[in-house]
């Protein structure tokens, strides 16, 4: 018998039903645990009549109440600096992370014990080794590191592989590519954004890191991109690589679903390590295959501070295993994370995507950069796009552009955007956590 | 060559055999090379565990 390609053949292949055994099992360990080792969750399930020899089969979940991030937040407001909902003295813990925290927003602490930091790069073992990446290879991480957790656990799993693994902390973008081209890698670890920008420095270094670099993965995480059909082929084509998908988040300790070498549009459930629900976000009533849900997740590996029915707020679409024909029977996410349940914004009775933007400005070659504005004219929203060419781009195309762009965002959403081109080098730049996005209405 | 696939209950058997060994050594109180090494292989082996359903445990303590 051979299963190659898989880290954990066992539960990669396993039948859905002892799946969902497995599951079981996993839940009402972690239900206990919570129970027992956290007020706040005692005090959490008992307001809500449930107690952890309730949980009996797995539709029993439906018994849990949600966990909010707020609620999270709130108990290490009230209680410095984690909070009761922690199920261990701090002291225990071996590592500490932080949510990034954008837009002022207080960040949520968390902490892992030695075991949970160990969870948390084997999960991520299954996409690396999954999409591909082997102990032969060269893997380079271009991010700054730090407090979110970012790519960390990426860096952790591919130690564990055995591959030779490249930390770049600090360096500039330029000193990134000279290290990528000395040491012959093969695997780059950063944002999609990040790795676009890093092949427009190669070119602007006379590097075509398609062609003189030895990169043939690219394993993207942090925002969306490499789930976008126009951006993943950006990518793929700047780098002559397969990108893969991976996305991730602090509260869960990093690998949420991933890529396989298949390549189906979709990503795997880790479903041996979550229980990953899909709900309505509005009436939070579960729904099935094949809906735009939102992600609700129960994790088992790390307990210090337990993830049950946690409301991620991220937009997704699940599709059976059969939607991929790797083998795997984990579900998948069609499309990956396809936004944030709160990314939603309606302009003029349309729903409008920040992907949706971005997988139609990416298929106009000469863009490097762009920002989503909505603002407020004579009391009506409306929704205009900056494009910043290409450095090198001819001006005299500028106009042809405008319109390009405009008439592709039209024809997609039967919706008038106001398309602006601006100078090159003016729109930010991100390494991490690209904010493309400007809500200037006044509501 | 040994294969999980083929013969599940040997590895399994191996696998409990050494989670059991590594708690042990934690146990070490006079030297902190093994203890603290054997905490850190725990983890590790911990994850071989529970993907074989060997053990569901939270650990935090040694
Ligand atoms: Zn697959």
């Amino acid at each position: 018998m051979t299963a190659t390609g898989y880290w954990n053949p066992r539960t990669e292949l396993m039948s859905r039903p002892d799946l969902q055994k497995l599951q079981l099992k996993k839940l009402q360990h972690i239900v206990h645990w919570a129970y027992t080792n956290s007020d706040l969750w005692q005090a959490k399930l008992d307001g809500a009549g449930v107690r952890p020899e309730h949980i009996k089969k797995l539709a029993d979940l439906e018994l849990l109440p949600f966990l909010t991030k707020q609620e999270l937040l709130q108990a290490q407001i009230e209680q410095p600096l984690f909070g009761k909902f922690l199920t261990i003295p701090p002291q225990k813990a071996v590592r500490y992370h932080q949510t990034s925290g954008t837009s002022g927003k207080t960040p949520l602490r968390i902490l892992d014990g030695w075991k949970d930091w160990e969870w948390v790069s084997e999960v991520w073992c299954y996409g690396l080794y999954g999409f591909g990446v082997r102990e032969t290879d060269i893997v380079y991480l271009a991010y700054g590191y730090g407090n979110f957790i970012g790519f960390w656990a990426a860096h952790y799993a591919s130690e564990k592989i055995g591959a030779l693994t490249i930390p770049s902390g600090s360096m500039t973008s330029r000193e990134r590519i000279e290290k990528i081209m000395e040491l012959g890698a093969t695997v780059l670890v950063c944002t999609p954004t990040y790795a676009i920008r890093l092949a427009q420095v190669g070119a602007e270094m006379g590097i075509d890191l398609a062609k003189d670099s030895k990169i043939r993965l690219l394993i993207h995480a942090g925002e969306p991109g490499a789930n976008i059909p126009s951006t993943k082929k950006m990518l793929e084509d700047a780098w002559g690589a397969k990108a893969g998908d991976f996305p991730g988040m602090s509260e869960t300790g990093g690998s949420t679903a991933y890529e396989c070498a298949a390549q189906c549009g979709g990503i795997h459930i880790p479903e041996d390590h979550y229980i990953q629900e899909v709900i309505d976000p509005q009436t939070t009533q579960s729904l099935g295959y094949g809906q735009k849900s939102e992600l609700v997740l129960t994790m088992f590996g790390r307990a210090s501070l337990p993830m049950i029915r946690y409301r991620t707020g991220d937009l997704v679409e699940r599709a059976p295993s059969s939607f991929c024909s790797c083998g795997r029977t984990f579900d998948l996410y069609k499309g990956g994370i396809l936004g944030r349940a709160d990314d939603m914004k309606l302009i003029k009775g349309v729903n409008i995507f920040p992907s949706a933007v971005e997988d139609i400005i990416r298929e106009f070659n000469d863009i490097d950069e762009f920002q989503i504005i909505l603002y407020t004219e004579k009391a009506i929203d409306q929704i205009k796009v900056q494009v910043e060419p290409l450095p090198g781009c001819d001006r005299s195309g500028y106009q042809n552009l405008q319109k390009a762009v405009s008439e592709r965002l039209y024809r997609a959403h039967r919706l008038t955007f106001g398309v602006e081109i601006v100078e090159p080098g003016s729109l930010p730049k991100f390494e991490l956590k690209a904010r493309r996005l400007q809500d200037l209405r006044r509501h | 060559m040994l294969s999980y696939l083929e013969n599940p209950r040997e590895i399994e058997a191996k696998v409990s055999q050494t989670y059991a060994l590594l708690k042990e050594l934690c146990q070490v109180d006079d030297f902190p090379a093994i203890s603290y090494n054997a905490r850190r292989a725990l983890g590790v082996i911990w994850q071989v565990a529970n993907h074989l359903e060997i053990q569901f445990e939270q650990i935090y303590d040694d």
